[in-house]
């Protein structure tokens, strides 16, 4: 298979999932891609984030060539990606607070057309969407609650409260992330308590059922600060931040790294540790026994590591030095965006092969990446 | 947590002020009269005032009194400055100078820096121009009594003071509450010992209507017309100097300055506040000493000690302003800065045609940890030696030069400093490099001449503050290891004054290279300094300036300029830098009309601009209006309506969602006595 097949091979699986057909010329790779816009199919959406200056993040898209489109809709900096089916919803995150649909069709015709809806949120900061049919869970990090909305129109269908779970002197739990698994919705929850500096306790998951919002369980996470977490071959992995250390960074120690949740025995340990990974874990994605990881070693310098979840092996990919949080996964294809100065793009990784996709001139840098 | 007290700093500025006076009275040898130096009336425009430098400009209280302008509104009348606002009355605001950014513009109230160890931009939007003699405008550099240092330029807001007798008072009204109130006294004490005295306050409800978009651009159906809420600003100011002629012909000035401001922080428009606010507290104490001529007045030696404390808090509370993170706590964060500077510098014109200054100064500067954040305290001492000397070659050509040398040296109290990320300790402040400044030009033409003009070129530096090298701000980690912002920077300009016309013609070409330029950058969820930024920037400043009758007075600006970010950065590089447009324009005619009347008319446009370094946040192309009319039917008495933004501008792009006042009107009575 020639690079462009590999490629398309890559995002071929993700393709599948919405029974998209296509443009491969072997058969491994028969279907592909995901939604079109116009001719053009697309592979994935990536949002760009600026610096602290630039207020306007921007939304663009790939094709399955691998290119990253030149034009752009406008949303606020540093807001996440979220895919499902043929949709894209867009988290605009604190201060702003909002969850919009676009339409990947309509994309190239301009925002006020390609948005469907858009759902203020007040204060919430959602940041992260788990899809249950034609609804949708939101984590909202700066609320007392979960919410459950129609991703047909955006409206609130269930609330959860999770106020109980802040730290003392907080008001929300900080959730982190969320997964939806076997009609259960796990919660990631950082309960850190905002002084200045910033105290971490240990990270806590609570388990609820998807379809009323019943708590059912509560898992006390083994290290603190968790960030992202995935099941893989039918386990739970949470990733893991810690503390960070004087120089604004994380150790390489056992305080930190990706713990494991045995979910019947209501205990979380550490699976791999800080030591291992080299430092705390920034951003996490899994898929059978493979992970790829964000180790973040101290400002500016957040590497990406391949991880088998199963031999406890972690593997430096090289040629990246400032990932952040922007990281996605598809059938062992990882895509993944880098902030470092200059190189600013995204890059996808298979077969231990990391290509780069051309950004366009003037594109910011990425910070958050959704697959099809 | 330390506290100090406003109260308790007046007083002791206070005190210090009494003893002072008290000494200095007791050691005049010999009671002389008072000089005459002259003071501005409360008359309106006099007239043409002819142009004598393109880099310099001196606005006196005629340009701003009754006309409802900011501090920020007013320099950005003048070419090459450019504001920034975010609301009204006692909102941030700022301004830069020929392309460099806000926060590298020196800002002074009579010499002293208000540029603190935050290394942020000083906030325009607090001082009172009711409280001000005159503001000195340096576009070119920052002259060596001010220590050459910085790169940006100075401006340096002259307090009214004890020079000639007299008085005033003002009152002022305008809509959304605003209220503005000032008196002003100068009397002799003795024939020696002249009284001066201020106060001043103002306030406004700001509390004008605005279309609220909700935070979401793309729907407009939830888009609705809001009240600006929270956003009161109160300040309060004060002024007390004594300038004593002594017998030996010295000059003594003792003055000592308080203010307090306090507004609401509304936040912006989606995300509307409730108590979140920010209080400021300053006190300023001044002694100089200024000697006779020496050597046939051909040196003059002068000294000065200042001392500067601020303080600033910001405070919010999440229940209610969602600002920040999800705590319940009540939040206040902010710091207490002192800054004390003795100063020697001295005039001389050793020769015919050679004339300088030398200035050595000390300053010292600490910054402690004031609300929520755990205990932090900064502190720098810098040694600056600065100097300038012109040499007037021929009938039209000299000669000059200035420089500046800088040592710093930075201690952390107990080597500990606060981060977001935790507490973070070493051993030592990291050492600094000695800076050295300079800068060469010429004159062309004299004082005389119809054509005159000046060309120079200058390496400027600044150097870190304190707080972006050693902390301490939520959210944000420092950088211990940042190096100095510099910049090249090339002027020529030549001024043409029309003989006979009562007009004259100026223009600037100015080209600056920035290096090492500090941004904030954000990586996971921290923002952190870096020097990043490198940028050029090309411009051309013109103004005439025009009486040709008496009756009226004509003032054209243009500034003309591409500034370009030259940061390597794939979103940046190439990119205009932000709220810089390419063009602006100001035009302003006053006429002094029969029975006392003046009016008044200016228009300014700009051509769109960006407010970020990407060029995605874009502000269209406007123009704005305001006129104002006075009458003064007494020779010490003038009345003054105005109105700003005529046509009701109040565009904001969804990303800076401050909301504008739209237009005002004021209505001021001045009388003097």
């Amino acid at each position: 298979m020639n690079k462009m097949n590999k490629f398309i091979a890559g995002l071929a699986t993700a393709g599948l999932a919405f029974g998209l057909t296509a443009c491969g010329d072997d058969s491994s790779s028969s279907s592909v891609a995901g939604p079109s816009v116009g001719d053009t199919e697309l592979a994935g959406v990536v949002f760009d984030g600026g610096d602290y200056q630039v207020p306007e993040g921007e939304l663009r898209w790939i094709d399955v060539d691998g290119n990253i489109s030149e034009k752009s809709l406008s949303f606020y900096q540093d807001s996440r990606v979220v895919t499902n089916d043929n949709k894209v919803f867009v988290l605009e995150g604190m201060g702003t607070d909002n969850v919009s649909l676009v339409k990947p069709e309509l994309i190239e015709e301009g925002a006020k057309k390609a948005v469907v809806w858009q759902v203020k949120f007040e204060n919430a900061n959602p940041v992260d969407m788990v899809f249950d049919g034609e609804e949708a869970w939101v984590a909202l990090q700066n609320a007392d609650s979960l919410v459950k909305i129609s991703t047909t129109d955006g409206k609130v269908v269930k609330s959860v409260k999770t106020g109980a779970f802040a730290s003392k002197g907080e008001t929300t739990p900080y959730v982190t992330d969320i997964e939806l698994s076997d009609g259960k919705l796990y919660v990631l929850m950082q309960r850190y308590i905002n002084t200045w500096p910033t105290v971490y306790p240990k990270g806590l998951l609570a388990i609820y059922d998807a379809s009323t919002g019943a708590l059912q369980d509560t898992i006390q996470l083994a290290t603190k600060n968790p960030q992202k977490m995935a099941f893989a071959n039918g386990d739970l992995y949470v990733a893991t931040l810690g503390e960070y250390n004087e120089n604004n960074g994380t150790d390489a120690d056992a305080n930190r790294g990706i713990e494991k949740v045995d979910i019947k025995a209501k205990k979380s340990k550490l699976h791999i540790s800080g030591e291992k990974l080299g430092a705390g874990i920034s951003a996490f994605v899994a898929d059978d026994d493979v992970a790829y990881v964000g180790v973040y070693k101290f400002y500016g310098s957040t590497l990406l590591a391949k991880v088998d979840l199963e031999e406890k092996t972690v593997t430096e990919v090289k040629g990246l030095s400032d990932i952040g949080w922007c990281l996605a996964l598809k059938d062992g294809v990882a895509y993944v965006g880098d902030h470092t100065k200059g190189k600013e793009t995204v890059y996808s990784h298979e077969d231990d092969k990391l290509t780069k996709l051309k950004q366009p001139k003037g594109a910011q840098a990425p910070y958050s990446i959704a697959l099809f | 947590m330390r506290t100090t007290s406003f109260c308790k700093a007046a007083c002791v500025a206070a005190l210090w002020c009494c003893a002072a006076t008290g000494f200095a009275v007791a050691h005049v040898p010999d009671a002389a009269p008072v000089q005459d130096l002259g003071v501005s009336e409360v008359s309106g425009d006099d007239g043409y005032k002819p142009t004598t430098s393109a880099n310099y400009t001196e606005i006196t209280s005629d340009a701003w009194e009754g006309k409802a302008l900011s501090a920020a509104d007013l320099l950005s009348t003048l070419p090459g400055i450019q504001s920034y606002k975010q609301g009204g009355l006692g909102s941030f605001q700022t301004v830069s100078i020929r392309g460099i950014a806000a926060r590298n513009i020196l800002i002074c109230v009579d010499g002293v820096p208000l540029n603190d160890a935050s290394g942020g931009a000083v906030n325009l939007g607090s001082i009172d121009l009711n409280q001000m003699e005159k503001v000195e405008v340096y576009k070119g550099n920052v002259p060596a009594k001010f220590g050459v240092s910085g790169i940006g330029g100075a401006v340096n807001f002259v307090t009214k003071n004890a020079i000639k007798k007299g008085g005033r008072v003002l009152a002022a009204y305008g809509n959304h509450n605003t209220w503005e109130g000032s008196f002003q006294v100068a009397t002799p004490v003795t024939d020696s010992l002249m009284f001066a005295s201020s106060f001043a306050t103002r306030h406004s409800d700001n509390d004008y209507e605005y279309t609220n978009r909700n935070g979401t651009q793309y729907i407009d159906e939830d888009d609705f017309t809001a009240t600006r809420e929270n956003a009161q600003y109160t300040d309060v100011s004060g002024n007390v100097q004594f300038r004593m002629l002594h017998g030996n012909g010295y000059f003594s000035t003792l003055s000592v300055t308080a203010s307090r401001y306090e507004g609401g922080n509304p936040g912006k428009e989606q995300q509307q506040t409730k108590v979140a606010k920010f209080v400021g507290e300053s006190s300023q104490i001044r002694y100089g000493l200024e000697s006779v001529g020496y050597f046939d007045d051909r040196l003059f030696l002068n000294g000065a000690v200042s001392a500067r404390f601020d303080k600033n808090m910001a405070s919010s509370y999440y229940p209610l302003d969602h600002i920040g993170y999800g705590g319940n706590a009540f939040m206040e964060y902010g710091s207490a800065m002192f800054k004390w500077v003795p100063e020697l510098w001295i005039d001389f014109t050793p020769v015919e045609r050679l004339k300088g200054t030398t200035r050595v100064a000390f300053e010292w500067e600490q910054a402690d940890a004031r609300g929520n954040s755990r205990d932090w305290s900064l502190n720098r001492k810098s040694y600056v030696g600065s100097g300038d000397l012109y040499y007037h070659l021929f009938k039209y050509f000299g000669l000059g030069g200035e420089g500046s040398a800088q040592m710093i040296k930075d201690r952390l109290d107990d080597g500990t400093f606060v981060q977001a990320t935790g507490s973070r300790t070493l051993q030592k402040a990291k050492d600094r490099d000695a800076s050295f400044a300079g800068r060469l030009y010429s004159r062309l033409g004299n004082v005389e001449s119809p054509l005159s003009g000046e060309v120079s070129i200058g390496r400027f530096y600044r150097q870190p503050a304190l707080m972006e090298l050693y902390g301490t701000f939520p959210g944000a980690i420092s950088n211990p290891d940042l190096k100095r912002e510099k910049v090249t920077r090339f002027e020529a300009s030549g001024i043409y004054k029309f003989p006979g016309y009562r007009t004259s013609f100026q223009t600037t070409y100015y080209e600056s290279h920035i290096e090492d330029g500090i941004c904030w950058l954000m990586s996971l969820e921290f923002l952190r300094p870096d020097n990043v930024a490198h940028a050029l920037i090309r411009g051309v400043e013109m103004e005439l300036n025009s009486s040709p009758i008496k009756l009226m007075d004509v003032v054209l600006r243009a500034t003309i300029q591409k500034t370009e970010d030259r940061s390597h950065f794939n979103a940046f590089d190439g990119k205009k830098l932000p709220g810089e447009p390419d063009r602006s324009y100001f035009a302003q005619a006053t006429l002094h009309l029969p029975l006392h009347f003046d009016f008044s008319w200016a228009s300014d446009w700009r051509s769109i601009m960006y407010s970020d370094r990407a060029n995605r946040t874009e502000q269209p192309a406007v123009v704005t209006h305001r006129a104002d009319l006075s009458f003064s039917p007494y020779e010490k008495t003038r009345l003054t309506f105005a109105v700003n933004n005529i046509t009701d501008q109040k565009y904001r792009n969804f990303y800076t969602p401050f909301p504008m006042p739209g237009r005002e009107y004021k209505f001021t009575i001045i009388q003097g006595f």
